[in-house]
């Protein structure tokens, strides 16, 4: 009954996953994105303990953990303080497709991601079923942001987005990376995140903006 | 057959008579948000009382749809009501005159009578604000059909009262993936149909903003009152059928006893508080969009339902 239970929430979970990752292609303040990538990496790390707790393997659960010290707390609240006010505090993004578009695209992406990945399932294999199309759309989408925003933090969260879609990728189908590749992973994306936030600010200390689409060719 | 007809009257009468109550609380209730006192709950019922005591003005030039316009708008809810489960869990007499869409075409016959009388008198905001509503709806009419499909599959039929006794009695689970989605989907077309926050402001008081209320601009008196009561239980319709047939589909009545029927009237209540929460927080906290925007509040709506239909058909 409880594992019943427990897969019908994963299966919300998933939608509620998707959703997230749509919200992100049409927000437009630079705030509002990286709270947003916070509640995405949050839902990643229920999920993840979800899954832990239905195939009983618990080291899940540290990933769950894991996942909320750095993506929920730390990475937010570094690019949030590492990142300028007068970067975040512009509120509009341009984009390539325009938000009607942009979802649309997305939209198809989705689709894309969910008549590949459904043929790669074992036919048995619930789990998979239920996050492993999710997992390559969230994938898909957060390219797909990283390509369709000319904004340098936009990019950084979408870079952030791809990483939770091949992470949930990894908890249903490998439960999961072996625990010292776990560490390592995080610790990377957290370093990469501070990195990606420096460049963003001397960008804006050089240029004085950080529109990257405006870039066309490089200085010295 | 008797009782079953009383139980339709009983039906529609509990829509006309809560409906304003249901306005009144969520003024209330975003007034208290907003730190003010606000007016009464029954604030609604004085306005109507007023009105319908008060004199008509109608300008020399307008039609016979200008006087019909506030009858259609004031009648269609009510023609709604006798197609979904307000009260009962088991079909009543008109149960099967027409199923969900056959409502939403009902619905949007009061939208265009609507607009025909905004553009009648020839003023300009009313002109204005009916090209606007227009916009609105046309973009809604998307999801409304991606969500009867995916209900349609689910529960096997499009009739109200078959939906809810599939998620009821049926053991089909509410809790799943693409009901979520559709359901979130159909709560946003609620907001833009109703000129809820994110789309319309209906605390707006500037023309050149409006959009679903400067269609009654031109009204006064008894016509107002109508049109108004008649936009209160739209909003009370669509937020039953959204908790009635979608959300919650428990808490009808399953026999014609008198306890019973108290204790469904109880619950659509209590459901209907829940929703005027549910709005009350999301008008207190989002902005109303620029009117280009509703395009892309709308397209998001959209893909929502778009991706519930899919994930219905993947089997997720």
């Amino acid at each position: 009954m409880l594992y019943a239970t427990a897969l019908k929430l994963l299966g919300v979970l998933g939608a509620l996953l998707l959703l997230e990752t749509l919200f992100m292609l049409a927000v437009r303040q630079m705030r509002g994105i990286i709270r947003l990538y916070a509640i995405h990496s949050l839902l990643l790390a229920i999920s993840a303990a979800v899954v832990g707790y239905v195939t009983g393997m618990y080291h899940l659960y540290l990933v769950a953990g894991l996942t909320l010290l750095f993506k929920v707390l730390a990475i937010p609240y570094s690019l949030e303080r590492v990142i300028h006010d007068t970067i975040l505090e512009k509120r509009e993004i341009h984009f390539v497709f325009g938000v009607p578009g942009s979802l649309l695209i997305g939209g198809l992406l989705c689709l894309l991601a969910y008549f590949t990945s459904i043929r790669l399932v074992y036919p048995g294999d619930t789990l998979a079923r239920l996050l492993l199309s999710v997992g390559a759309a969230v994938a898909l989408l957060g390219l797909f942001i990283m390509v369709g925003r000319q904004e340098a933090v936009p990019q950084i969260s979408g870079l952030l987005i791809m990483e939770n879609g091949v992470i949930l990728i990894a908890v249903v189908t490998a439960f999961g990376l072996p625990l010292i590749a776990e560490f390592g992973l995080f610790l990377d994306v957290l370093v990469g995140a501070l990195l990606l936030g420096v460049l963003v600010m001397r960008l804006q200390r050089h240029n004085e903006t950080t529109a990257v689409g405006m870039l066309r060719r490089l200085k010295g | 057959m008797t009782a079953r007809l009383l139980l339709n009257i009983m039906q529609v009468l509990v829509v006309m008579l809560f409906s304003p109550l249901l306005k009144g609380v969520i003024s209330r209730l975003k007034a208290i948000i907003q730190s003010k006192r606000g007016p009464s709950i029954w604030q609604p019922y004085y306005d109507l009382y007023k009105l319908f005591r008060k004199d008509e003005v109608i300008s020399t030039d307008a039609s016979w749809i200008f006087r019909a316009a506030p009858l259609v708008s004031f009648a269609v809810p009510l023609l709604v009501t006798l197609l979904i489960p307000v009260l009962t869990g088991f079909p009543l007499t008109w149960a099967f005159m027409g199923d969900m869409l056959g409502g939403g075409f009902i619905l949007s016959l009061g939208g265009f009578f609507a607009t025909l009388a905004a553009m009648d008198t020839a003023s300009p905001y009313g002109q204005m604000g009916s090209s606007r509503t227009r916009m609105v709806s046309f973009l809604a009419e998307p999801v409304l059909m991606c969500v009867f499909f995916v209900v349609s599959l689910v529960a096997g039929a499009t009739i109200p009262y078959i939906v809810n006794h599939a998620w009821y009695m049926g053991g089909k689970s509410v809790i799943y993936p693409s009901h979520v989605l559709v359901v979130i989907a159909f709560f946003m077309v609620i907001l833009a149909e109703t000129g809820r926050i994110p789309v319309d402001n209906p605390d707006g008081h500037f023309e050149l903003a409006m959009i679903d209320e400067s269609k009654s601009l031109e009204y006064s008196g008894k016509g107002f009152a109508l049109i108004k009561w008649g936009g209160y239980m739209k909003l009370f319709v669509l937020m039953t059928i959204f908790m009635n047939v979608l959300v919650t589909p428990w808490g009808l009545a399953t026999a014609v006893t008198a306890p019973a029927l108290t204790l469904a009237v109880l619950s659509l209540l209590l459901k209907m508080l829940a929703g005027a929460v549910l709005i009350v927080i999301i008008e207190s906290t989002l902005a109303k969009l620029r009117l280009f925007r509703v395009a892309e509040f709308l397209g998001m709506a959209f893909v929502i339902s778009l991706l519930g239909l899919i994930t219905y058909f993947i089997g997720v």
